[in-house]
């Protein structure tokens, strides 16, 4: 035992060393971004003077795009935050609700309707996305930051991950609400909900951040510059900007942290998240 | 907000007044001790008709006193037909109660917004993928299929099988690239998430919490900055692969767009987007990996060593093995997620270089065809192919979760 202990002891350096080394290259091109955001346009365009770090230091790039007439940054920030929490609340809100409907209540036909939504999980949304966007033409919402949110009312995993929680719920705690003469809403609103804080807050992380970096979407619906979102903002600036890499990173640096801020906050939930849900972002 | 396209008013019409009329009306039902389902159907009918009837009359009426008021009150038409419903139901007399309101108040309307924005769609699709179908061009009266939007029956479908004429050759080449993607990302995600994951998890608690946190960095990453900052990093003159390969004496190579570049046989520029996607992507299966690492009893890896089993061994004959499951779930959910890449491509190298895109792959085809050239039938003709690669695969991937693994 001791000498097994000490064999696996001699590895720990190397580990360490590999897991250091790891973790330099994942962050490189973000390092490598945000420097280049503060070079001058001067010292990205001389291939001879290649450094990694800035030889001049300059906030020029984020000044120029902080005051382009062309570019709504604050409009756009606003989009993308209201899209995101407008999909969060009505997603949340709905997985809980028929989490707990198809949980704790019976109905006919209530297995075809769970096995449905369970199958739309496996559907791709390429395959849907044309008929979407023709029925959103028909609705007059396409360049409208709505068609983002009502097309998206029910996430199909999330009703799955709410009901799997919502049936360990007992059962008396739902029958002593109904007898002290609750009715169904209320038990919904006042017992069951509160219940399922935690879980109901890592699922809305995901949400959030699937919807803040979506992009395919967005693209298809959104025309005019002052109803976009960032991830299509930042490539249609981009465009205009092929020659200035400088202010390219800029622009990703802007559009990229507020989301990693929020990750580094919340972490833990947003991992927990992840790992749990099987489907990706 | 709908201005004046009577289409979009009458379809609000009927949504909003559906809603509310299967949403509210079994509530109603149910305090009358009446059948709530039976006033789901009632509620839905009553408002869809209501709805039109009404919603149509009071745009009529305020279109000239208040015109811009006008089409935001008329979506309030439902609700004459369902309150006269609401109070002229009778209550029953015996009065049994059964509190299923609020199951019929909530799943109906949950049927009924199915049925239009997500049944619909789907077969919607695959009906598309018969007909030669542009938004622009006037069709017949259903779905705007017909007329000027012809039934072409197999004909795409063979096109695809055949690679017969431009298009075939695009599909087939767009498979071919998507297939070599997934045949490259997905060892290679395996060789790195799995030793990474042991080495975590055999680090002391604190240092676990660190690593894994950066190393899911780049998941929470926007697609599009991942492509941004790779692109960058590959670019021609100014990349920092290139620099590097200039400082120590290399010739420059022009990653992302020198059609001829190759490594083994592979483009550069497949190449370069499987590293960003691998790079962005590998955090994902490393958090899988390490709660299934932790998922391993403790007694089996003691029991190993007391036999006197190398880390080497150790991980060859104990947790490989146990890993199995999880291997074979993350592999599934792999090959699906590459099989829909599209942000980074479509950032990165939008489908190039060469003539017919050594990087297009089978998303970017779809969107291309459906949104820049308006082909929407070939395009969902390709998305049901596409459909059906990954619903075999998500059944594969059901039926090796089934399976009862116990350790």
């Amino acid at each position: 035992m001791t000498t097994q202990s000490k064999s696996s002891r001699s590895y720990r350096p190397i580990i360490y060393i590999i897991l250091l080394a790891g973790c330099l290259l994942t962050l490189i091109p973000f390092i490598w971004t945000i420097l280049a955001s503060f070079k001058t346009h001067a010292e990205i365009i001389n291939p001879a003077n290649q450094s990694f770090f800035p030889r001049e230091f300059t906030t020029q790039n984020y000044e120029t795009i902080l005051t382009d007439p062309t570019l709504p940054l604050a409009r756009i920030y606003f989009n993308s935050i209201y899209v995101a929490v407008s999909n969060v609340i009505t997603q949340t809100f709905t997985s809980a609700l028929f989490g707990y409907v198809f949980a704790k209540f019976h109905f006919r036909y209530k297995r075809l309707l769970f096995w449905y939504i369970v199958a739309t999980m496996m559907i791709p949304f390429q395959l849907t996305m044309i008929p979407s966007y023709l029925i959103l033409l028909q609705f007059n919402l396409t360049n409208n930051l709505l068609g983002l949110v009502i097309l998206s009312w029910f996430n199909a995993f999330g009703i799955f991950l709410m009901r799997q929680f919502m049936i360990n719920i007992p059962d008396e705690l739902l029958d002593a609400a109904r007898v002290d003469g609750a009715n169904e809403w209320q038990i919904f609103m006042r017992i069951v909900l509160p219940q399922c804080g935690a879980i109901l807050a890592t699922f809305g992380v995901l949400v959030f951040i699937s919807n803040w970096n979506a992009y395919l979407w967005p693209l298809i619906i959104l025309r005019d510059v002052n109803v976009r979102t960032l991830p299509i903002i930042l490539t249609w600036y981009n465009d205009q900007h092929t020659a200035n890499l400088g202010i390219q990173m800029a622009a990703s640096v802007l559009i990229v942290m507020p989301i990693l801020v929020v990750y580094l906050i919340m972490n833990r939930w947003v991992v927990r998240g992840f790992a749990l849900s099987g489907i990706k972002g | 907000m709908p201005d004046s396209n009577l289409t979009a008013l009458m379809l609000y019409w009927g949504m909003i007044s559906g809603f509310l009329g299967c949403g509210i009306t079994p509530l109603i039902f149910d305090r009358k001790a009446r059948n709530p389902w039976f006033g789901a159907v009632i509620g839905l009918a009553v408002g869809i008709i209501s709805g039109q009837i009404f919603g149509r009359l009071i745009l009529l009426l305020f279109s000239n006193a208040a015109p811009n008021l006008a089409p935001w009150l008329s979506l309030l038409g439902g609700l004459i037909g369902l309150i006269a419903l609401w109070v002229l139901v009778p209550a029953n007399k015996e009065t049994r109660l059964n509190h299923r309101g609020f199951v019929a108040g909530t799943v109906t309307p949950m049927v009924f917004y199915l049925a239009t924005l997500s049944v619909l769609p789907l077969l919607w699709a695959f009906v598309l993928a018969f007909f030669d179908y542009s938004p622009r061009r006037v069709g017949g009266p259903i779905l705007g299929l017909g007329g000027e939007n012809p039934f072409v029956g197999f004909e795409y479908f063979q096109m695809m099988l055949e690679g017969s004429g431009r298009d075939g050759r695009m599909f087939q080449n767009s498979l071919v690239n998507t297939l070599l993607f997934t045949a490259l990302v997905l060892p290679l995600n395996m060789l790195i998430t799995i030793p990474l994951a042991v080495m975590i998890e055999s680090t002391g608690s604190r240092f676990k919490g660190f690593f894994r946190a950066v190393y899911f960095l780049p998941v929470v990453t926007s697609s599009v900055g991942v492509a941004i900052m790779w692109g960058y990093i590959f670019n021609t003159q100014y990349g920092l692969l290139n620099s590097a390969i200039r400082a120590v004496g290399g010739t420059p190579v022009a990653w992302l767009q020198d059609p001829s570049a190759n490594i083994l046989g592979i483009p550069t520029a497949m190449v370069a987007v499987v590293i960003a996607y691998l790079w962005q992507d590998f955090g994902y299966n490393l958090v899988i990996y390490i709660a299934a690492l932790q998922g391993i009893p403790d007694s089996l890896k003691d029991a190993a060593k007391a036999d006197g089993a190398s880390p080497l061994q150790l991980f060859f004959y104990v947790t490989l093995p146990l890993l199995r499951p999880t291997i074979l779930v993350t592999s599934v959910l792999t090959v699906i997620s590459s099989f829909q890449v599209f942000d980074l491509i479509q950032v990165m190298t939008q489908g190039g270089p060469g003539r017919i895109g050594q990087t297009r792959v089978l998303v970017l085809e779809i969107y291309e065809n459906a949104f820049r050239f308006e082909r929407m039938g070939w395009a969902a003709a390709i998305a049901v192919v596409m459909f059906i690669f990954v619903a075999v695969l998500t059944l594969i991937q059901t039926r090796v979760l089934r399976t009862n693994w116990e350790y």
